[in-house]
Parts: C-alpha cells; structure tokens; sequence
C-alpha cells in the first residue's frame, strides 16, 4: 500500500515564492498546471517527482526524484534537483513540513539532474554525504555539465552550483536524525561509479537514486555488469516496503519493480556479448543490439545506443 | 622514446604548444562555440589557426576521392565515438596516403592525433574511437605519396543527458593500464576484417576542475602507439588525450607481410607498453594473448 497526502497550500506558497529563479519555475510548473509538490510516501518521509522528460527551460532541471526524511531532530534531504531554483523550492517544501534544520544533504551520485540544487542547502550545520568516488566524478564532468546548464536551462550556471561533500562514504554509513536511523550504502559501479542508496528503517523505505529507473529508460555512466550486480543483491533484499526510484513513481511493489530494470540491462549484455563474439563493431552494436525495448521505455532513443556504447566498450575487455 | 626518434616528436610537441597557445589567444571564439550547442561551432577560426600551424603555406584540397570520414552526425556517447577513415586510393603503390592527422576543431587539444603508414600498412584505412567535448567539426587530412594534403570534414553533435567525455570507471583502467588484446573484427562496410588494437589507459585529460576536489589528477594519456609487422612498420601515431578511454585503433595489415605483430605504447608519464603476437591475427583469439607482453 502506498499511502499520499499532497500539499497543495505548499505548492501555492512555492508558486508564488521570490527566489531567484523562482519566477522561471513557476512559470514551469504552471505550464504543467501542477507547481512544485511533495507527497508522503510514508511517515516523515517526503518525495518530489522529477519529469519523465530531458532538462529543458521549461522543466528547469527538475526531471529526477528528490525528496527528505524527518526525523526528531533534523531533516536530511536526499537529492537536491537539476539547478539551484529547484532546490530553493525542496527547500521552501521542507519549510512548510517542519521546522526542523536540515542536518544532512544526501547525494546518491553526481549526475547533474540530482545535485545542481545543492548549493540551496548550503548553511553552517548542513553536512553533505555522497559515495566514495562523488568527488572525482563530478570534477571531472563539471566543466560539461556547467557548460551544457548554460544552453540547455539557459541559466547562469556557475562553479557555485557545485558543492562537494564534507563526508563520504566508503561502504556503510548510519546517520541519527533523532530517533530516526538512516542507513547509507556505497555500491560497487553501477549507474555510476558513486551509487549511494538511503535506507529508513523506521518506514522500511529504500531510496535507490538511478540504481532504479522506473518506465524511463535507465542511463549506464559506469558498469553494466556492476549494476546487474547490484540490483540481483538489491532484489534478495526483504526489509523493504516502500521504494523509491531515481526516475518514476515509488511503489511498495519489491523486489517485482526491478525486473523490467534487470530485463532491459540483460537484453543489452547479452546483444553485446553476442555483437563481441562475432566480431561486430561498436557503431554496429549501437545500431543494432536491444532494440527491442524501444516500446517499454520512455526517452529510450535518448539512451539506448549509449548504454549499448558503455557496455560495449566495458564488456570487450572481459 | 621508441621507434620515432627523439626529431620527429619532439617536433611533434612543439606542434602542439603551437596548437594550444593559438587557441588560448583564440580562448573566445572557442568558449562561444562550446557553449551553444544549437548549430554553432561551425566555426573556422580554430582550423584557420591549426591550419597555419601545422601546413603553414600548404594548399589542401578537397579529399573526398582521396579518403572518406564516417562519423556519427550524433555522437551518442560524448566519451566514446567510433569513427572511421576510409583510404580510397587503396594503398596501391603508385599514389597512397602516406599519413593523416586527425583534427576535433572544438577539444581542448584539437589536433588529435599523427598517423604515419609505414610499408606494412595494406592502406591508410583506420578506426578509432575519440572523445567529443561540444559541438564541432572533426576533420581528416591526408598527404599523398606525392606530397599533396587533401582533407575531409565531418560535423558532429555531441549529445546531452548526464553523459560526458570522460571514462566511466578511471579506476578499473588504471588497475589494468597496459593491457592489451589483438582482435580480428568485421568492418562495417563489405565483407573485409581488420585488426584491433585496444589498449587498457585511462587516458585521463588533465581538465578537470580540480579547485573543486583539492585534489590534483594531471594528464595521463597515451601519446604514442607503433605497430611493426616483422622489422616492417605498419604506422607510427603520436595522439592526446583527445582518444577515448582504453585506446582502440583498427587497421588493415599487409597481406603477406612476414613476422610477428607488435605493438609498443608510450604515455605522456613515459611508461613504455609492449607487446607481440603470432601472426596472422586471425587465429589469435582474445583469450589468447593476455598478458604477454615482453
């Protein structure tokens, strides 16, 4: 069962609120006829759904899931949203939640769409948490991702919108909000090579960032075998019952919301394990292998061929 | 340093200073063309500079009898994009392509890479895969046995998302750095094999923001890679980090040449890779030649 409240006077105080950008992405939320929302997926726990679209003016940026867990003490926020303004309005969303200081600002990897809000929650007494190799990982994609900000969001993307974390996590990290334990996990390259997933014991709720896309086609940026790996061990798992995503709706449907996942990521290393043995090319590969998929997966020819890309060049070492 | 001789690289190099403070002067044109990603840089003021520091005078004419340029209209993966340079003239020993430079107008280091075929070559076919930082023209010049430069074009997109020209497990590279297999694969177009190099290197570019992480990753790339067939030269190739992540070049090997086939890989921090392999490369498996290296 998935319980969901929504907030709609918060959304009124968001649509209407003067931060900078702001203005821009109640323009957006409007176009949508939906302003900026959070829903309680379980007690004190609160997601924003993100657009199953790519970044654009209109979205703002604000295309993954992002969201926060209340504790006694304090909140930590997970993911932040792809720029600043979506951030301010997490922010201002939490504000009308609780009164609570936000004690943690979790990143679960360094893709744009989840953490170019961070620098909204920059205060003395925020900490922020990512995997292991966060840091070399966004370093090295910062100048692309600022670069492709400025003409795809068409805002003033600037090294501000990069805030690195204080403390990172090598496999295991327990973090109190007061009464309230969240468990992080590093994972194995995956998704990325800084997958972090957040667990809530008190709710059961398991936040995967992209170790889990739901109906949007998931992205490869690290192993493919590696996150086969990790969903199998994710998939044996049975203290969860509520999921929630990177990319789609949560659901309480476990371990049966990662099959299309594992399904889809199968299909690929196996096409490119066979486009391998019979000597294929790499741009025969992109144009040939998994193409089945195409009708299952939102922004699949966005994707596709650069999964296929990915596993390719990774699995051609094997 | 390897087979080049100390002349020629260092030549080479000073090139590439050339290179990089033509750019800097030009640092505006370029920021412009790398930040809009709707059409622009298609811009000729890189090439012009490039043009004049590496040809100088030199007339280069249109390639398209000499040589083809295939390469995606959209590079899906900004990190890794195959492309192939088809010889039209065949290798035949009357008129060839002797050597072919590689330019990605709107990367860091924009000249990417020096090939030089050498007698063991079949022709100057090649497939390689490049990293694409925005928007840009990627070009191939040719220069013929009789000492005339032709060139090719080709407009690439790169595409958005959360990709970037950067590799996705630098770890696992480096752990492995120096690997290398020998592989017989399809070409594309016909019925014809090639042979493949790939080379386990990070090929890091050295660009990263690294205020950000108070940590310093400088560049580590591979710079040079012969092939020699016997005691005969397949090519000689000088290049930058402008290659993707664990290096693969494809070439066609003259048929009959006698000897082993080797490979020798040399990065910017001097480490020297080498290795050998029984040829003909066809009946070298992959799992055959791990780890041989002499």
């Amino acid at each position: 069962m998935r319980i969901k409240q929504f907030y709609g006077a918060l959304s009124l105080v968001l649509a209407s609120s003067a931060i900078a950008g702001g203005a821009q992405l109640s323009h957006a939320a409007a176009s949508d006829n939906e302003a900026f929302s959070v829903v309680s997926i379980a007690p004190g726990v609160f997601y924003h759904a993100g657009a199953q679209a790519e970044a654009n003016k209109l979205n703002h940026g604000d295309i993954a899931n992002i969201g926060f867990i209340v504790g006694e003490r304090c909140v930590a926020v997970i993911d932040t949203g792809g720029s600043p303004a979506v951030g301010h309005a997490l922010q201002k969303a939490i504000l009308g939640t609780t009164a609570k200081p936000v004690c943690y600002v979790i990143n679960t990897h360094m893709h744009p769409d989840h953490v170019f809000g961070n620098s909204a929650f920059k205060r003395p007494g925020t900490t922020f948490v990512a995997a292991e190799h966060y840091s070399e990982g966004l370093a090295a994609r910062a100048r692309t991702y600022l670069d492709r900000m400025r003409s795809v969001l068409d805002l003033p993307a600037s090294i501000d919108w990069i805030v690195m974390p204080d403390e990172t996590v090598e496999e295991t990290l327990e973090l109190d909000l007061g009464n309230r334990k969240i468990r992080l996990h590093a994972w194995p390259t995956s998704h990325t090579n800084n997958d972090l997933t957040v667990f809530d014991e008190k709710t059961g709720t398991l936040w995967l960032g992209d170790l889990l896309f739901v109906d949007r086609v998931p992205a490869l940026d690290g192993s493919i075998t590696g996150w086969l790996g990790s969903v199998e061990r994710l998939h044996d798992r049975t203290d969860v019952r509520y999921a929630v995503p990177g990319h789609g709706p949560p659901g309480s449907d476990w371990p049966r919301m990662l099959d299309p996942e594992i399904a889809y990521l199968t299909d690929i290393r196996g096409g490119v394990e066979n486009a391998l043995d019979e000597g294929r090319s790499l741009k025969w590969a992109e144009q040939h292998v998994a193409l089945d998929g195409r009708e299952d997966w939102l922004l699949f020819d966005d994707y596709h061929a650069r999964n296929v890309s990915g596993a390719y060049t990774e699995l051609e070492w094997q | 340093m390897m087979r080049l001789g100390k002349r020629r690289s260092a030549r080479f190099y000073i090139a590439g200073l050339l290179a990089l403070s033509v750019l800097s002067s030009g640092g505006t044109a370029l920021a412009q063309s790398g930040d809009n990603d709707h059409g622009n840089g298609r811009d000729e003021t890189v090439w012009h500079s490039l043009k004049k520091a590496y040809f100088g005078d030199r007339e280069i004419t249109d390639g398209d009898d000499v040589l083809s340029l295939d390469a995606p209209y959209r590079a899906e993966d900004p990190a890794v994009v195959p492309i192939t340079i088809t010889d039209k003239l065949g290798g035949t020993n009357n008129r060839r392509i002797d050597k072919l430079w590689l330019v990605i107008d709107n990367n860091p280091d924009p000249m990417s890479a020096v090939v030089e075929m050498g007698p063991a070559a079949e022709n100057a076919t090649l497939s390689t895969r490049v990293r694409v930082n925005s928007y840009t023209y990627m070009r191939v010049i040719a220069e013929s046995s009789e000492g005339d430069l032709y060139m090719v074009k080709r407009f690439v997109k790169a595409s958005g998302g959360c990709s970037a020209p950067v590799g996705r497990d630098p770890e696992k590279a480096l752990e492995h750095m120096g690997e290398m297999r020998l592989r017989e694969v399809r070409a594309d177009q016909g019925d014809g094999e090639r042979t493949q190099l790939m080379i386990r290197h990070p090929n890091i570019t050295g660009l990263q923001m690294d205020q950000l992480t108070r940590l310093v990753y400088p560049a580590h790339f591979v710079n040079a890679i012969t092939v020699m067939k016997g005691d005969k030269r397949v090519f000689d190739s000088q290049m930058t980090f402008s290659l993707s992540e664990n290096p693969s070049i494809q070439f066609n090997v003259r048929e009959g040449a006698p000897g082993n086939l080797t490979a020798r890989v040399h990065d910017n921090k001097d480490n020297v890779f080498e290795q050998n392999w029984p040829m003909p490369a066809s009946q070298t498996s992959v799992s055959d030649n791990k780890k041989t290296s002499s």
